[in-house]
């Protein structure tokens, strides 16, 4: 008797947590998909070519290179496909070298893997110089 | 990530306690027999809290989610087996575990699933174990609930019907990423009919079904070819209406599916208890231990579904379809990002399976497709299901692990 009541009680209950389970698993597929979307936001920083010619925005996670696929491509046979991508971590930015054939440069230094990249240093891909300004 | 890790705790936490809950209630309800049940019973929120603090430290970058949903999924289960027969619950939980430890290894192996793809001879080698296993059951196996596809060691019964279905996919994944010319396809069409055939001997309709639907599937994924899908589709058709009249067991389920009135005590009884089932449970259900879910023939394996409608109502069941999507999309995920075209084929087929296999069931139960006999994956009782379910996601989080290597790379240098 007691049991019964118990149990038409709980069930709402039961129901209840199962509901807050399925939003908190709904919350992280939301944080995904939202985590996803922010390496598409604009930063301040900006990538431009030493003569001047043009000038790209640098985007949270860039992708470079002679690819269509990449977010800023460059047209230049001593560039690979997919040359180098650079990633903003805290307020720093990260270049990563996409073992490209030609190699990836700051201020004339070959770099291997990972490296920081400041206010006003000069990458170079391949035969391309570039100014990064913060 | 802090966040994320974060709610994932809040989410095992909510599943604690809905375990909690529920065994105390049972607990009264049924006592159980034996201090074997209760200490499984306590040992199964301590493995999956284990099993949860392992996979964020083992694989930070892991498909988390994963063991999240399988943890509920499994849970509701084990809720449901001791409700209707508390005898297989330890068993039940052995087989959990069992089938965690396999996800972890099959996440480590996985890491490096290329290997397979290298494997000289591979598809080959992949189709003959395939048909061996699927052959086996016809020369030794036994018959149980009507069908003729399990294999007995001492007391063990084993589908290797399950097991076939991870081999077959990499096959299916390593010939598709090579050949895909119009008799190369013709050719996979012929070795699935082989394969379709040995299961209608067998009298396993579910599995048939499953097999070619993802056959049809990944051509359609790896050829963006219409005409193919459409022969397919058109061919399973055919193969339908052909076996309705050729075979009895066919007819019957296909009977029942249209009139499941027909025959209540006799050929439609499974059916028409479920729909009974899930009729008398309502929106909140009936609550647990006041249904009567033991008129259900087969309750604890395919008819689990049904059991939880009349227990946790239409919204625990609606609860339970809503994971297994969240399920296919993470694999869905995995298969896009996956970095080769091995590694896509192998995702998209498993989780093409793992979601065929809960549609067909689900949809069996409820009468929306005719019922065919397959297992509801983590939440029917039955050793080969659960390990394969477990084996099948720890290779998509193997194919994850592997797309996401760079970025481990990344943050460890600094």
């Amino acid at each position: 008797m007691y049991y019964a009541i118990a149990s038409q009680i709980l069930k709402y209950v039961l129901i209840f947590l199962i509901y807050l389970f399925l939003y908190r698993v709904f919350k992280i597929v939301y944080m995904d998909i939202k985590g996803a979307r922010y390496e598409r936001q604009i930063t301040s920083a900006k990538l431009s070519f030493l003569n001047g010619e043009r000038t790209f925005n640098l985007f949270e996670v860039t992708t470079i290179g002679r690819s269509e696929e990449c977010d800023i491509v460059i047209e230049s046979p001593y560039v690979s496909a997919r040359h180098a991508i650079i990633r903003k971590r805290g307020k720093r930015f990260y270049i990563q070298d996409l073992n490209s054939t030609n190699g990836t440069f700051i201020n004339g230094k070959r770099i291997k893997g990972i490296a920081k990249i400041r206010n006003n240093d000069v990458i170079t891909l391949g035969d391309v110089d570039l100014k990064f300004i913060l | 990530m802090e966040e994320y890790i974060k709610t994932g705790s809040k989410a095992m936490k909510n599943v604690f306690w809905i375990f909690v809950i529920a065994f105390l209630l049972l607990f009264i309800h049924n006592k159980p027999k034996g201090f074997d049940t209760i200490y499984f019973t306590l040992a199964f929120p301590i493995l999956i809290y284990i099993v949860y603090y392992l996979h964020v430290r083992l694989f930070p970058l892991g498909e988390i989610q994963f063991v999240i949903l399988t943890s509920f999924l499994t849970e509701m289960g084990l809720i449901m087996i001791y409700r209707v027969a508390p005898n297989l619950l330890v068993k039940q939980i052995v087989w959990i575990a069992i089938g965690l430890l396999l996800y972890f290894i099959s996440s480590y192996i996985f890491k490096h699933y290329y290997l397979l793809y290298k494997l000289k001879y591979g598809e080959a080698i992949y189709i003959a174990i395939t048909i061996a296993l699927l052959a086996l059951p016809l020369i030794f196996g036994r018959e149980i609930g009507g069908a003729k596809n399990w294999l007995t060691f001492d007391g063990i019964y084993v589908q290797p019907a399950e097991l076939a279905k991870i081999i077959y996919i990499i096959f299916l994944a390593k010939y598709l990423c090579t050949r895909r010319e119009t008799k190369d396809i013709i050719m996979l069409g012929l070795i699935t009919l082989v394969i379709v055939g040995i299961f209608v001997l067998e009298k396993d309709l579910g599995m048939a079904f499953l097999f070619y639907a993802t056959t049809v599937l990944l051509i359609f994924v790896s050829t963006s070819n219409l005409l193919y899908t459409a022969v397919g589709i058109g061919l399973f058709v055919l193969g339908g209406i052909i076996s309705y009249f050729l075979f009895w067991h066919v007819r019957v389920r296909i009977e029942a599916w249209l009139n499941p009135w027909m025959d209540v005590p006799g050929k439609t009884y499974q059916i028409v208890q479920s729909l009974f089932a899930i009729a008398a449970g309502g929106f909140f259900g009936t609550g647990l231990g006041m249904g009567h879910p033991e008129y259900i023939p087969a309750v604890a394996t395919d008819f689990i579904f049904s059991a939880i409608s009349e227990e946790f109502g239409f919204l625990g069941a609606v609860a339970i379809i809503l994971v297994y999507f969240v399920i296919m999309y993470r694999g869905i995920k995995v298969a896009l990002n996956a970095k080769d075209e091995f590694g896509v084929l192998v995702a998209t087929g498993l989780i093409s399976m793992f979601s065929l296999q809960v549609f067909t069931i689900i949809g069996g139960v409820i009468k929306f497709i005719p019922l065919t006999g397959v297992t509801l994956p983590f939440v029917s009782y039955g050793g080969s299901s659960m390990v394969t379910s477990f084996v099948t996601l720890g290779m998509l989080n193997g194919i994850a692990l592997k797309e996401e290597q760079q970025d481990v790379q990344l943050k460890s240098q600094y």
